[in-house]
């Protein structure tokens, strides 16, 4: 192995920053071992499983710069109590906002298009008042079409063009909140099925094809987290209820969303089934196209009780 | 500014707070129907023609015998439509000083007693035409139906437009803000015909309507003919004139120191003017000095009776409901339908009160008898499980006041698929957008051999709320639709009752259902 002068430089220069920042370097090396893929958090305080799955997935710094425009996206599709496990959890979102505002967010967004009537959604779900009191935090509805604009989906198979919510469009960071539902059509909803909230005519996607749309959305978006609140989860009836609620109190939380959503299928009967990713056409799909990977057995999941 | 002017402008203020209130959630404070409840006629009606007690009539029976005290006060001081055509007359006319005591005023002046005869009449058949004339019910509509779209559609307006100066000062909240724009069908612009033909009548008289067709005024006269609030001209007249040219009603005869109390809507305006000071109004139930010259003659009584009585048989036949009666979806609550088209008022409060504008005033959905009463149109918004407004702020009780879990029980109507449109049934989509969006679990798939999950309706679990029919993401009308068959409609005791006999399981705010 020949070593040229300029290598030798550098590798000294290196080696120097290396040793007068030996914390720094430590720490590097530590985080690079073992932050998980994965971080699935059992507790009975909701808002203590998303801090704690925040904390092993190497903290919020890592996903939200000071001065970021933050959009977190709950599920408020339904004007239902959250007893009735059909929305997020509001107390996940209260102690996700209050991190982002932490870690110095400029401002928070928290918004959806509901399915059912916005105006009764937005206060029956209960996330807005939960989220009452903090700074620079919104909550809000969106339904005007002047808050939506078209884009191409470039890698999208039937899905090319689609009116997305032009906050989603120009924030820095999207952090994905769903609640963990089976659903009728799609089988589950978990992460990627959650920003049918996002796009304006969301039925289109029912007629040109609702899994291939689903996948196609979900190479275009790219939220720096997952996070699905399974505190509750209707694992019958869903994705409107009424149906069976399992009371899993489980965080789970990852950066790959057809990661996070192939492992969210693991934690309950769905429908009554033991659904494989195979099963769930929006997740092979969404794999396929490179949006993440559903071989959860080879990913490095840290399973925790708070 | 008068004193009277005043409180005219803050009732009408109050009147147009109360109507913005009249949304979901209501303000738990003051009722938002107070100036419908008060209005005589109405109670008048509901009571009559639907032969039972309704609560507002403690409010109208209240307003009566205020009227017997103090004459027609509620015309000049309190009524909204009044307020609307005074300020319009002052605009559009000015005050033109002309003798106003006529005697070709006296066929035109009784026609308001001919046409509370008529509803009056039509109401003792169990029919209902106050509706068409009454002022409160009126300029309830005229504000929702013709101005509160336009001033929602106005307010996003300008919130679209500074938007871009709303986010860059940093107020997100109200760069995002979205008042839901209603839409009322056509009946926004017959009101603004209405009021036109009113306001454009002032050229002739002013307060035309209230002096010659208002049957609340006519109603209101009866009782005022020997009110205790009393005109009285002393000796320091000079016979001006002054007070006979500017009444607001023409009520006072040639002789100024005579009135016709019935006529005189108590605006104290002849004491105002009077430039010696001669003119005030004195508590005294004596007969003197009061003229009553606008009656109706008794071939107009007879006239106008029979003209009652035909159209009564006329409304009870309403011959086009047959037809078109799969559209006649009630909003829960509603008493049953002859019940209801007797005590409807037709005032639009329950329209407005809709957060998710599935109801409509009615054209001919439900027959000419029900022309301007609610329907439920789902194609343009559910019924959500989370209000009861409508029968909260109706007046009269048409729809009955009944609590949200009272309410799950009081059926609207049926879900229909139509398998011919459904994609999933005719060309094998994955959809049940309808059974996402159903909150009493009515709807169930069934996967056949090729795995297509193909929706089917529990009738016994379907509450009509209609969320699938709105939520349907086909184009056009809704591939499923809610028909009135199997509605229950109870004008007294429990829905809760009435559907468990039926055997139905309507479970959406029955929070046992979940724990």
């Amino acid at each position: 192995m020949n070593i040229t002068r300029r290598d030798l430089l550098k590798l000294l220069a290196a080696g120097g920053a290396v040793l007068s920042l030996p914390k720094l370097g430590r720490a590097l090396v530590a985080l690079a071992q073992t932050t998980p893929d994965l971080a699935v958090i059992k507790g009975d305080n909701p808002a203590k499983n998303v801090r704690a799955a925040i904390e092993v997935l190497g903290g919020i710094k890592r996903f939200v710069s000071k001065g970021d425009r933050v959009v977190i996206k709950p599920n408020m599709g339904l004007g239902n109590e959250p007893y009735k496990a059909t929305t997020t959890e509001p107390k996940v979102m209260r102690a996700l906002a209050e991190m982002v505002l932490g870690a110095g967010a400029k401002m928070v967004m928290v918004f959806d298009y509901p399915f059912h009537n916005p105006d009764i959604a937005l206060e029956v779900c209960g996330i807005k008042k939960e989220l009452e009191g903090l700074d620079d935090t919104f909550v809000y509805i969106i339904r005007n079409r002047n808050l939506f604009r078209e884009v191409a989906i470039p890698n999208g198979k039937k899905l090319k063009k689609q009116h997305v919510a032009i906050d989603i469009l120009e924030a820095d960071t999207i952090i994905n909140v769903p609640i963990a539902k089976s659903h009728g059509s799609a089988k589950v909803t978990f992460g990627m099925k959650n920003w049918m909230g996002v796009v304006e005519n969301r039925g289109f996607w029912h007629i040109i094809d609702l899994n291939q749309a689903i996948a196609d959305f979900a190479t275009f978006i790219k939220p720096k987290l997952t996070v699905i609140d399974a505190t509750r989860a209707l694992v019958t009836g869903g994705p409107g209820g009424p149906g069976e609620i399992a009371s899993l109190k489980t965080i789970v939380a990852g950066v790959d969303p057809v990661a996070v959503d192939s492992y969210a299928l693991t934690l309950a009967k769905w429908q009554g089934k033991d659904y494989k990713p195979q099963d769930v056409p929006y997740i092979m799909k969404a794999a396929e196209m490179g949006v993440g990977s559903y071989e959860i057995d080879k990913l490095n999941i840290l399973e925790r009780a708070v | 500014m008068t004193t009277r002017r005043a409180i005219q402008l803050a009732l009408l203020a109050l009147f147009i707070y109360l109507l913005v209130q009249t949304k979901w959630t209501l303000p738990a404070i003051f009722p938002v129907d107070t100036f419908l409840k008060i209005d005589s006629l109405l109670s008048l009606q509901a009571a009559l023609a639907s032969r039972s007690w309704v609560n507002s009539a403690y409010y109208g029976i209240l307003m009566i015998l205020l009227a017997v005290f103090l004459g027609r006060f509620f015309c000049s001081w309190m009524c909204p439509l009044g307020t609307c055509l005074e300020l319009g007359d002052d605009l559009f006319y000015g005050r033109k000083k002309k003798r106003v005591w006529k005697n070709s005023d006296r066929r035109l002046r009784g026609v308001k007693y001919g046409i509370l005869v008529l509803i009056v009449v039509v109401a003792l058949f169990g029919q209902n035409l106050a509706y068409l004339f009454d002022p409160i019910s009126w300029i309830t509509r005229i504000f929702t139906y013709a101005l509160w779209p336009v001033f929602t559609a106005v307010g996003n307006l300008a919130v679209d437009i500074l938007r871009p100066v709303f986010e860059a000062l940093g107020w997100m909240n109200l760069a995002r803000a979205d008042i839901a724009q209603p839409t009322f069908g056509a009946f926004g612009i017959v009101s603004i015909i209405f009021i036109a033909i009113l306001l454009w009548l002032g050229r002739f008289q002013r307060r035309f309507w209230c002096r010659s067709l208002c049957p609340l005024g006519a109603l209101y006269a009866i009782f005022s003919r020997f009110s205790l609030s009393c005109r009285r001209v002393s000796d320091l007249c000079d016979d001006n004139g002054r007070c006979g040219c500017e009444c607001e009603t023409g009520a006072i005869p040639n002789n100024y120191r005579e009135y016709d109390p019935a006529e005189c809507i108590q605006c104290m305006r002849c004491v105002d003017v009077c430039h010696v000071k001669a003119v005030k109004f004195i508590p005294t139930f004596s007969k003197q000095r009061r003229v009553f010259s606008f009656d109706l003659t008794r071939r107009q009584l007879v006239g106008w009776l029979g003209a009652g009585a035909l159209g009564a048989v006329w409304l009870a036949y309403n011959p086009m409901r047959i037809l078109l009666s799969d559209k006649a979806l009630r909003p829960p609550g509603a008493i049953p339908e002859n019940d209801f088209l007797a005590t409807c008022v037709r005032c639009g409060q329950c329209v407005k009160s809709c957060p998710t504008n599935c109801l409509e005033p009615s054209f001919l959905e439900t027959g000419i008898a029900g022309l301007m009463t609610p329907i439920t149109l789902m194609r343009l918004g559910p019924c959500d499980q989370n209000c009861n407004a409508c029968g909260q702020v109706c007046p009269t009780d048409a729809i009955r006041p009944i609590d949200l879990y009272e309410k799950t029980y009081a059926k609207i109507g049926n879900a229909v698929i139509d398998k011919a449109r459904c994609i999933v049934w005719e060309q094998g989509k994955i959809c049940l957008v309808c059974d996402e969006n159903c909150p009493y679990g009515s709807i169930y798939w069934e996967e056949n051999e090729k795995g297509e999950r193909r929706p089917f309706v529990d009738a016994n679990r379907c509450n009509g709320c209609g969320q699938c029919e709105h939520a349907c993401p086909i184009e056009g009308s809704s591939a499923i639709r809610v028909f009135p068959a199997g509605q229950i409609r109870l004008k007294e005791g429990s829905y809760i009752q009435a559907a468990r006999e039926r055997g139905l399981i309507l479970k959406s705010k029955d929070k046992g259902y979940y724990e």
